[in-house]
């Protein structure tokens, strides 16, 4: 046996260990003076505060609080999306963004040279923009019903931005809510894990070995945030 | 002018699995042995420890492992007569980067390919006539037999430690194995991992309606294991995090818990991370290598010299830096002429959801390779006589996790957002599973890999263009395989079931699987073939292209075990043929 190997089981051996103590640690109250700041608090690090009113009235129709479980806004998603806005996605900065631009089939995918915080930028803009004119408010203003018109003909380019593909703003939206609220806590949505334990995903748990020899029933296991 | 190093025997363009392979295989050689590789340097410790490798944000949809696009991508068309133009954001495969390369981050499903997928073309016409061959296919036969593979697959797979049950040890079919496949010389290295309830459900209908379940080859481990260098694996623990992530555990094997560990022993081997390989440097008769040429992590352009060059950079990187350096004719489509681009092919996936409101299936704890597949429907195991297609798939359910961004299913008719979206998460989360099917992919002379005219990398290098659209002849397998699918299922009795295809004309959108194949294809004649039945330039012998670029079509099966065999058939030829006298082994 190498000596790498021989090195790679000891610092196996301390590494399951240290998983199983995080994990009891994870099912036990937190002390109060660990608690980390409140996602969200320290304020918004790309987002304006038109921004904020317009892009929470959004993720409080996509997701909405009731008896099921936690809204989008509650779970931090406008925080989520802030912090992804203001780093690496907003820049677009792991995508191909050399010309020449054209528009291509739709088998060829995504053909817009504006990064994603920029997309947002315009696009919140023209929203409000929009909806002033055919509504006379704001979005954020508008009845929960309009607001899901408003959303239902933003996804079916029904609604004009100025020059933002609309069904691909709203999906753009969509998907980065959905992202905000079921991942980790760690990037400041699915706050305190609810999204998680509503649903019954584990997190981030390492040994997961006796729920694959159950035959119908539900493991339960409280679960595992990679901050603990 | 670009900086000039030392001479070396070997340079290895790409450090993942093939890259590991080579370096390995050579490292009694006492040759001096240089491997590049573009990404950057890691390992389980710090790179992948637990719970932060558990981080379906930044691992799977983020794609921190994966190819950074900015710096490289393919453009794409579905047909000659379209402009194709730049992937920009990741799709429908995930080519990785980083030591280790993909077989880092991929699922860890080992299959072997059936022995009458090597001699694809003259055992269909042999079995059914030519005119069984649609005319847009030049599927081709492999130029390697099963037979001939078999000690290299049998070397992978014990060096990876599969975990799986043999279901042909030398001719004699073994209860509780795939009574299709060749025959192995023995039993897979460790036992089969749980497949769970989900895999045992389909497992039990499957059987009683005839057909042939058995669990996946896996190269996650049910047991722990000393591979035959004597390095160690962990045993898996279910975390649900396999494709896309690395191993917290060494419990999935890879390049870097396999064979970097003793190519790294070796003080005549040297790793360069972080240096991307712009192009293979030729002779002024163009008929030898001199070595390559890379840009350092400082942005500093070096000529490395080498009597022997090893692409090893996966399916897209190998085609294209054969076309970049003039190795080799670049195909054309419109003469039907070259081989440099040709054969390109992908695999036909599709799948069948079902939906169980009184059961929980805790698919969250999985790995990627869990489960049973069959392969009663795959290659040449039934016949083709009365159906309109050629080829077949392996049907399988697979329990790889549920993390909820990426892997959840809700029943159809759920809306995408608002109210009723979250009840349906709330209800629906784990109490679905998905019968996938990996179809092959037949060669088509209209999908091919050349130089695109008009992108470039950020190094300056064209970009590869990729031209592709499935076979008609695929889409009528993927319809076949669908309806199988869709039997089971039902005979399943699930409250809901959905099938699912993706698009035709083939799209760069949705995820698919990374297995690209061809471009590079191995053969014994040089007019319909790039590199010989050892891998070796027909043009330029002292270059090699190993990989999945290797392949005439693609099988119905995932390429790893088959790319790693095909790597040490390869290696095998340079140690016992090629390095004591370098020059055309055929
Ligand atoms: C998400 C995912 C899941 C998968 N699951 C499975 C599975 O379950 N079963 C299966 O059989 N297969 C699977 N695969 C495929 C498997 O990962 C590949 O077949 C395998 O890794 C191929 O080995 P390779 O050496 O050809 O390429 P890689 O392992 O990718 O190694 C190539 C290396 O070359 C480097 N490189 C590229 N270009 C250059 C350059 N110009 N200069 C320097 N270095 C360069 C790359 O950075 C990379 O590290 C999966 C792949 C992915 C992405």
């Amino acid at each position: 046996m190498s000596n790498d190997a021989r090195n790679s089981v000891s610092r196996r051996k301390f590494l399951m260990a240290g998983a199983a103590a995080s994990a009891v640690v994870a099912g036990a109250p937190t002390p109060a003076g660990a608690q980390a700041p409140e996602a969200g608090w320290q304020g918004y690090a790309f987002l304006t505060s038109p921004e904020v009113t317009t892009l929470n009235a959004i993720v409080d129709r996509l997701i909405p609080a009731d008896q099921t479980g936690p809204g989008g806004v509650d779970a931090g998603v406008v925080t989520y999306i802030d912090r992804q806005l203001a780093g690496r996605f907003g820049a677009a900065a792991e995508w191909y963004m050399q010309g020449p631009w054209g528009t291509g089939t739709p088998s060829q995918g995504w053909q817009f040279a504006l990064p994603p915080a920029t997309f947002y930028r315009k696009g919140l803009l023209a929203l409000d923009r929009w909806c002033r004119g055919a509504k006379d408010k704001d979005f954020a203003d508008l009845s929960a019903e309009d607001q899901d018109d408003v959303l239902e003909a933003l996804a079916a380019s029904k609604v004009d931005l100025e020059g933002i593909p609309p069904a691909a703003f709203f999906e753009m939206i969509r998907e980065n809510t959905a992202e905000g609220y079921l991942s980790d806590p760690l990037y400041g949505g699915n706050r305190n894990m609810a999204a998680w334990k509503m649903i019954g995903f584990p997190g981030a748990t390492p040994v997961l070995t006796p729920a694959v020899s159950l035959k119908g029933e539900a493991y339960v296991t409280p679960p595992l945030a990679i901050g603990g | 002018m670009a900086r000039q190093m030392p001479p070396v025997d070997v340079v290895i363009v790409g450090m993942g699995w093939t890259g590991g392979i080579a370096a390995r295989e050579l490292a009694g050689t006492g040759l001096r042995i240089v491997g590049l590789e573009r990404g950057r340097f890691r390992d389980t410790i710090p790179d992948f420890t637990a719970p932060n490798a558990l981080d379906e944000l930044r691992y799977s949809v983020r794609g921190d492992m994966f190819q950074d696009l900015s710096k490289e991508t393919v453009t794409f068309r579905n047909a000659p007569n379209e402009t194709a133009l730049p992937m920009r954001r990741l799709g429908a495969f995930l080519p990785g980067t980083g030591l280790g390369g993909a077989g880092m981050h991929w699922n860890g499903q080992t299959y072997r390919f059936q022995p009458a997928d090597f001699q694809l073309r003259s055992h269909i016409e042999k079995r059914y006539g030519k005119d069984r061959i649609d005319d847009d296919l030049s599927i081709q036969d492999w130029g390697v037999t099963y037979d001939e593979l078999e000690p290299s697959y049998d070397k992978f797979e014990y060096v990876c430690g599969i975990s799986g049950k043999a279901g042909n040890v030398q001719g004699k079919i073994q209860a509780g194995g795939n009574p299709f496949e060749g025959p192995r010389q023995r039993d897979y290295p460790t036992p089969p991992l749980n497949i769970g309830y989900a895999g045992s459900l389909f497992s039990e209908t499957a059987r009683s309606l005839g057909y042939h379940p058995f669990p996946t080859p896996a190269a996650n481990l049910s047991q722990a294991y000393v591979n035959p260098d004597g390095v160690e694996l962990g045993v898996c623990t279910y975390c649900g995090f396999c494709e896309r992530f690395g191993c917290y555990n060494w419990s999935k094997s890879s390049p870097l818990n396999t064979v970097l560990p003793i190519a790294m022993r070796n003080p005549n081997f040297e790793l360069r991370c972080e240096a991307h390989v712009t192009r293979v440097n030729m002779s002024k008769d163009g008929k030898t290598a001199t070595g390559v040429t890379y840009v350092d992590a400082n942005g500093i352009e070096t000529f490395q010299p080498a009597a022997l060059v090893l692409l090893c950079a996966f399916q897209f990187h190998n085609v294209r830096l054969m076309l970049v350096s003039g190795i080799g004719k670049p195909y054309d489509p419109a003469k039907g002429e070259g081989v440099v681009g040709r054969n390109f092919a992908y695999q036909t996936v599709a799948s069948v959801v079902t939906f169980f409101e009184d059961k929980r299936f805790n698919t969250f704890a999985g790995a990627g390779a869990m489960g049973p597949t069959m392969d009663d429907f795959n290659s040449d195991n039934f016949d083709h006589d009365k159906v309109d297609f050629i080829g077949g798939g392996y049907l399988a359910v697979h329990t790889t996790g549920a993390r909820p961004i990426t892997q959840v299913h809700l029943p159809p008719g759920t809306p995408r957002w608002g109210a009723k979206w979250k009840q349906a998460l709330h209800q629906w989360y784990d109490r679905s599973f998905a019968i996938g099917c990996q179809g092959s992919s037949m060669a088509r002379k209209q999908n091919y890999i050349d130089i695109d005219p008009t992108y470039r990398d950020i190094y300056g290098v064209p970009l590869a263009r990729m031209t592709f659209d499935f076979a008609p002849n695929d889409i009528r397998m993927r319809e076949f395989l669908i309806d199988k699918m869709i039997g089971i299922a039902k005979a399943l009795k699930p409250t809901h079931m959905m099938a699912s295809r993706p698009p035709v004309p083939f799209s760069i959108v949705p995820y698919q699987t990374t297995h690209v194949t061809g471009g590079a294809i191995m053969g014994t004649d040089p007019q319909t073939s790039a590199v010989n039945r050892y891998l070796q330039s027909w043009d330029v012998p002292n270059v090699f292209s190993i990989g999945a670029s290797a392949f005439p079509q693609n099988a119905g099966y995932n390429p790893t075990d088959t790319v790693g065999a095909l790597a040490y058939w390869s290696l095998d030829a340079i140690k016992s043929r090629y390095l004591p006298n370098p020059g055309k082994l055929m």
